[in-house]
């Protein structure tokens, strides 16, 4: 099936204090999940506040729903979008929810009050109470509440679930899946929880000092990274096709594999047994794609 | 709904065709019944912590097998499968499981005749 892209960023570039940021070029692609994973730094918040026009690139062009993102604030466009930032605005610490709800629903002519009501309820948000005295988790699943009820077309959220608890995360997760039942709505979050990842993903984008190191479909992905474990010496491993690392053991050689199915016919043409087979969790593929990507600058230099 | 799909993580087979396999052995053994509805594509990739992109790679293939059939805007369904193609995979599996048997006997070597003798055995032990 031909799929669309809900957000496009082309040659953008911004500088931070410490930090350049891009050239990036990213196809984000309508009614997926996409997930953006990169340590402290990498340019996640960045990413997320210039596709809401907070942030002004130097350079390039982002493109949601096929329209430019302007410099000048679209409330049109913004309409479409519900949006969680990495804090809460402070300036809407002295209203309660109640009253910032009635002042966010002014811009959103698809604002629900149901569904406002509803998840208020099922959340045991307390709605008029000033949000100062809301503890951090309250206030993050406000903030989502917030976001979704306009009945955006895309949901840009960065950390989300930081301050929840294991229950009302579980409920989140179930709440987004239903959000994205009609199968044309898309989410974009920024995330540090691997669970996270693994339960709502449909593509990962790895960050790292403001790059992209890659853009990959989540099962795509988890099939190529695989460990096998053979007899042997490391050194004899060291340049066989699909090998990300190979890791010397006292009982054999742990063979990283970054093309899983690459690797596999390597060592059954060379009547190479494998002892034991193993999927790689994702943060163990986000350090080896970095230090992949920093042998990679080493070797080009 | 569910659906009683296991995933192996650490197997090196394709996620996606760990879930083709044991769909179309559902289907084909008959314990998803015709014309039955099953999950839509973003329920099914909830449950099975799949991607979206998977599921519908998965429900293409085996449309194009004729053993799912998509109604716009439905949502997919068990089809009609044949009942001389319901007798095709039940002899398939078990000679599949017969295969694998007789690879863990090459695996060791043993003989010829110690195999057929030993499955004798085991089907005297396990036949009711």
């Amino acid at each position: 099936m031909e799929e669309n892209n809900v957000i496009t960023l082309q040659d953008i570039v911004k500088t931070r204090e410490n930090i350049k940021i891009g050239p990036l070029n990213i196809h984000i692609p309508q009614g997926c999940v996409t997930a953006i994973v990169g340590t402290n730094g990498s340019g996640k918040t960045t990413l997320l506040s210039m596709c809401m026009g907070f942030v002004h690139p130097e350079q390039g062009s982002i493109t949601i729903f096929q329209e430019k993102v302007q410099p000048e604030y679209d409330a049109a466009l913004k309409a479409r979008i519900g949006f969680v930032g990495e804090h809460p605005n402070p300036d809407d610490s002295d209203l309660t929810a109640d009253q910032l709800a009635s002042f966010t629903a002014q811009w959103y002519p698809k604002w629900d009050w149901q569904f406002y009501q509803h998840y208020m309820a099922k959340y045991e948000i307390p709605p008029k109470q000033k949000l100062s005295k809301l503890s951090k988790g309250m206030r993050r699943k406000l903030d989502l509440i917030i976001a979704m009820s306009p009945q955006p077309e895309l949901l840009l959220l960065d950390e989300p679930s930081s301050g929840l608890d294991p229950l009302s995360w579980r409920m989140m997760i179930e709440d987004m899946h239903r959000y994205l039942q009609d199968g044309q709505r898309s989410i974009v979050i920024a995330t540090h929880i691997i669970e996270e990842v693994k339960r709502l993903a449909d593509y990962i984008l790895f960050m790292n000092k403001g790059q992209v190191l890659q853009m990959v479909e989540k099962d795509a992905m988890f099939d190529a990274w695989k460990e096998f474990l053979v007899d042997g010496d490391a050194a004899d491993y060291d340049r066989i096709p699909g090998l990300a690392k190979a890791i010397q053991e006292r009982y054999g050689v742990r063979l990283i594999a970054k093309d899983a199915a690459q690797l596999e016919a390597f060592l059954q043409e060379n009547d190479i047994p494998t002892l034991q087979t193993k999927g790689l969790e994702l943060d163990d593929i986000l350090a080896y794609l970095i230090e992949l990507n920093n042998e990679g600058r080493a070797t080009n230099r | 709904m569910f659906m009683p799909i296991q995933i192996n993580d650490n197997s090196s087979e394709p996620l996606y065709a760990q879930i083709t396999h044991q769909l179309r052995a559902l289907i084909l053994s008959g314990h998803l019944e015709e014309s039955m509805l099953l999950p839509s594509i973003r329920e099914f990739a909830n449950q099975l912590q799949c991607s979206v992109i998977t599921v519908r790679r998965v429900y293409q293939d085996l449309e194009s097998e004729g053993l799912l059939r998509t109604k716009q805007g439905t949502g997919t369904f068990v089809a009609q499968v044949h009942a001389e193609e319901r007798a095709r995979y039940r002899r398939q599996a078990v000679e599949q499981a017969l295969e694998e048997a007789v690879d863990a006997a090459l695996r060791v070597d043993i003989t010829k005749e110690e195999l057929e003798q030993l499955m004798q055995e085991v089907i005297q032990r396990k036949w009711h």
